[in-house]
């Protein structure tokens, strides 16, 4: 697979080093303090921003979109794959890896990079996300999460200090602070209120227990669910303590809140962080909404819906997404995309991939493959745009193709916060 | 059915060619080479590496690609089954389907049974003049006229005629019928080769021969098959009917008496072999393309090979390891080490451990498989080219003999 990517890190830095790097100690903070990440803004237009996020193991370009490596591993795709397809930084779930095989033998391996021999920039959660999707094994308490393990029905406590001690171990260049998530669509305020400052009590506990600062980066996360006022507040609390945050997560989306909400809580939260810091939204993988948080200002997204939905045989195309596994699909000698350079847009016609998805591993791989190397593309196209000062025609290029009928009142008016007029 | 292309410039293609290199003095193992018009050419002895749907089952073709060695690939015809018939219908031939580059083919070799998984003759009630076939779209009943134009719409380099096979329960009546029917396919393949429209001017005929457990029978379908061997669309013979649970004894019988009446200047071929013992049995009797299918089956259960694959003695560090790792066992948890030290393989040049492996099998993680058929692919190559360069030397009965000393030993 030969795929592009070169020239835009020509255009925009310093080549990436090529070799797995230790932390550079020489690292420096945008307060001077030491720390393990440098946040470059490239260029700017309205409130969009192209940045270098330097890491200790790469020099990661943002907007990105960050592929999901929940066991060590993104679906079946090599390391060499996953470069090929211009993939900066690959998240691991703390919670997984530590029921499989457990951090303390990702350490014997000497951390998570060198366990899955994955180079570049790797990202782990805290395992506070699975409070929510797993929220039937888990009981939530001041002190801290107690899980029932799925794969053995152990009951293990996932405390502030634990989920740091296991992150630790991992070694990702980035550490999330373990957060009370709430579903987004609970119904209590009360709950939203008592999980928005025990988010600042736990990341202040994270802050204490984090061992390797020189090294790995510590984000905190915005809570305070739909609610302006919480999240005022969560924003607030944490930004007092900004001069030893590297970067910000937005958390508490992507869990069914209608869109409306969702653009403003992004709204909300990238208009009051400091400007020179990373803003990561959590859970974020719909081309859309990363076209329209990336126009509010944040940085950096990550979902496993790009490799989930290839699984099931959906391709994303610039219109949208196709079903590979629909019967109209067979004799269609096309491409997914016509206009996608990736290497299984180059060979397979949707009728081959129409007979692979859905009964053979190798369909599940190569659509994978494309819908990766379509997510990385269309980063590298808004990163672009916005270096070359384009960017509003590219957002208004890109929503004419998913909405050739207009584009729906979310996103008009999300992007009309952000300064771009459909 | 549609010829693909210009008669004019179909011509101009030729049949594979098949040339033997070297014999052995003491064993029927040779070594040769096969060359097409396309460009692909393979060294013989070697292993096909076997493909669901013309692909490998988890290494993309770019993965492929990485592996040394591999030289060939068996497609199974009843693996392109749409609903209403066999794809291919019209459009692309079959590298141009499975994506497969001009640049550096790989040998394609095309059958109706599946080596992975046996798919022949499951529902009897298909009519004399057609056999059944399983597929992912129920049973279909083939006739030689649809295979053939498969053949000509895929455009592989070789293909097998077809044959009866069945497996050894049937009846003594049945037996002799699969004789008679795989004689007359042959016949009928050589008469639509013959008198090919230029569509299958650049397909190499395989006759099918159906081994039985009658040595006198073998003999005699291997001499009425040869006595085909004039053709020129006959570029080799397969010996079908094995790897149904016939006898080890009974095999070995059968490949040798059949590939003993076979002409020396045409290539063979035999699907069954199932280990590389089987697979050293089957060269020694004078086989060239087998099927690699123990690659499938030891990735598809988290095996790693690890038997010695090279001219010095074991691959594996250490006693005791066996002759495939079975990545799934727990005492590979905290185990460091690449699958096999010094191996040339992408899993293990690139330094994934056998507990990464170990911990993506747990985890059902599909990089699991890939990076195993890595290694196992790469691994048969290299037991393959160690083959050759013995038998080239000269020296193969004793290698064949050490080597299954030490494996039967282990």
């Amino acid at each position: 697979m030969g795929v592009a990517g070169e020239d835009e890190q020509k255009m925009v830095g310093p080549s990436p080093s090529k070799k797995m790097r230790r932390a550079d100690p020489g690292l420096r903070g945008a307060n001077g303090k030491a720390c393990a990440l440098e946040f470059n803004i490239l260029a700017r237009q309205g409130r969009a921003r192209a940045s270098v996020l330097r890491l200790p193991h790469y020099d990661c370009r943002t907007p990105m979109f960050m592929p999901v490596g929940t066991n060590g591993s993104v679906k079946g795709l090599t390391p060499q794959q996953l470069r090929e397809l211009d993939c900066h930084l690959v998240l691991g779930n703390t919670y997984h890896l530590e029921n499989r095989p457990g951090a303390d033998i990702v350490q014997e391996f000497g951390g998570l990079h060198e366990f899955s021999k994955w180079d570049r920039a790797m990202l782990t959660d805290s395992g506070g996300f699975q409070m929510v999707s797993l929220l039937h094994l888990a009981d939530i308490t001041e002190e801290g999460v107690s899980f029932q393990s799925p794969t053995n029905g152990q009951s293990m406590m996932l405390t502030p200090e634990h989920s740091m001690r296991i992150q630790n171990k991992l070694g990702a260049d980035i550490m999330m602070a373990l957060d009370d998530v709430v579903s987004s669509v609970n119904p209590s305020r009360e709950r939203f209120e008592e999980a928005t400052y025990r988010t600042t009590r736990w990341f202040d506990r994270c802050l204490s227990a984090h061992e390797r600062p020189g090294d790995q980066n510590l984000f905190p996360i915005v809570q305070g669910g739909l609610d302006r006022e919480l999240r005022a507040i969560s924003l607030r609390q944490l930004m007092e303590r900004d001069d030893r945050i590297p970067g910000y997560a937005i958390g508490g989306l992507a869990g069914g809140e209608d869109k409306e909400s969702f653009w403003n809580v992004v709204d909300w939260c990238t208009a009051a962080l400091p400007e020179d810091k990373p803003r990561y939204v959590m859970g974020i993988g719909y081309p859309v909404d990363i076209v329209v948080c990336s126009a509010l200002g944040a940085d950096m997204y990550d979902c496993v819906y790009p490799t989930r939905t290839a699984r099931f045989g959906t391709a994303l195309v610039p219109s949208g997404t196709i079903r590979l596994p629909q019967a109209v699909m067979e004799g269609d000698d096309r491409p997914i995309d016509e206009t996608c350079g990736c290497p299984v847009c180059k060979k397979y016609t949707r009728s081959m991939l129409h007979r692979l998805v859905g009964t053979d591993s190798h369909g599940a791989i190569l659509v994978s493959i494309h819908n990766v190397y379509y997510m990385q593309r269309l980063m590298r196209e808004i990163r672009e745009a916005i270096v070359q000062q384009k960017f509003p025609e590219y957002v208004r290029r890109f929503m004419a193709q998913q909405y050739p009928e207009g584009a729906p009142g979310w996103v008009v008016n999300a992007l009309k916060a952000a300064e771009i007029d459909l | 059915m549609a010829v693909p292309a210009e008669k004019a410039v179909i011509s101009s293609r030729r049949r594979p060619q098949f040339s033997l290199c070297k014999e052995d003095s003491k064993s029927g193992a040779r070594t040769g080479c096969i060359t097409t018009w396309r460009g692909a050419t393979a060294e013989t002895p070697f292993g096909l590496v076997v493909t669901r749907k013309g692909l490998p089952s988890y290494l993309t073709l770019d993965n492929l690609g990485k592996v040394n060695g591999v030289q060939g690939m068996h497609v199974c015809a009843s693996h392109f089954f749409g609903r209403d018939a066999l794809y291919p219908r019209e459009g692309g031939s079959l590298s141009e389907i499975i994506g497969q580059e001009d640049a550096s083919p790989l040998l394609v070799l095309c059958g109706l049974r599946d080596p992975a998984c046996y798919n022949l003759n499951l529902y009897p009630a298909a009519g004399r003049e057609k056999i059944s076939v399983d597929t992912e779209v129920g049973v279909k009943a083939v006739s030689q006229q649809d295979y053939i134009d498969f053949v000509r719409q895929a455009q592989p380099d070789l293909c097998l005629s077809l044959s009866d096979d069945v497996v050894g329960s049937h009846s003594k009546r049945r037996r002799e019928r699969a004789q008679q029917r795989t004689a007359a396919w042959l016949r009928d393949s050589v008469k639509c080769f013959g008198e090919s429209d230029g569509a299958l001017g650049s397909v190499g005929l395989i006759a099918s021969v159906l081994a039985t457990e009658d040595g006198e029978e073998n003999l005699r379908q291997a001499r009425s098959a040869e006595a085909l061997a004039s053709d020129p669309s006959v570029v080799g013979y397969a010996v079908m009917g094995l790897g149904l649970g016939e006898s080890e004894e009974c095999r070995k019988g059968a490949l040798q008496s059949i590939c003993g009446e076979l002409p020396r200047e045409k290539l063979r071929y035999t699907s069954g072999p199932n280990t590389p013992l089987e697979l050293i049995e089957a060269i020694e009797c004078g086989v060239d393309v087998l099927d690699a299918t123990f690659v499938n089956e030891l990735t598809a259960c988290g095996m790693a090979m690890a038997f010695p694959a090279d001219a010095e003695g074991p691959a594996v560090s250490g006693t005791g390891r066996g002759l495939n790792l079975n990545l799934w066992s727990e005492e590979f948890t905290h185990d460091q080490g690449v699958l096999v030290p010094g191996c040339g393989c992408y899993t293990c040049q690139n330094g994934f451990s056998r507990g990464y492996i170990h911990h993506l099998l747990q985890c059902r993680e599909l990089l699991a498989e890939v990076l195993l058929e890595f290694h196992n692919t790469h691994h048969m190559c290299r037991f393959m080219g160690t083959i050759r360069a013995k038998i080239d030397e000269g020296v193969f009965s004793e290698y064949a003999k050490s080597f299954r000393k030490l494996y039967i030993h282990q």
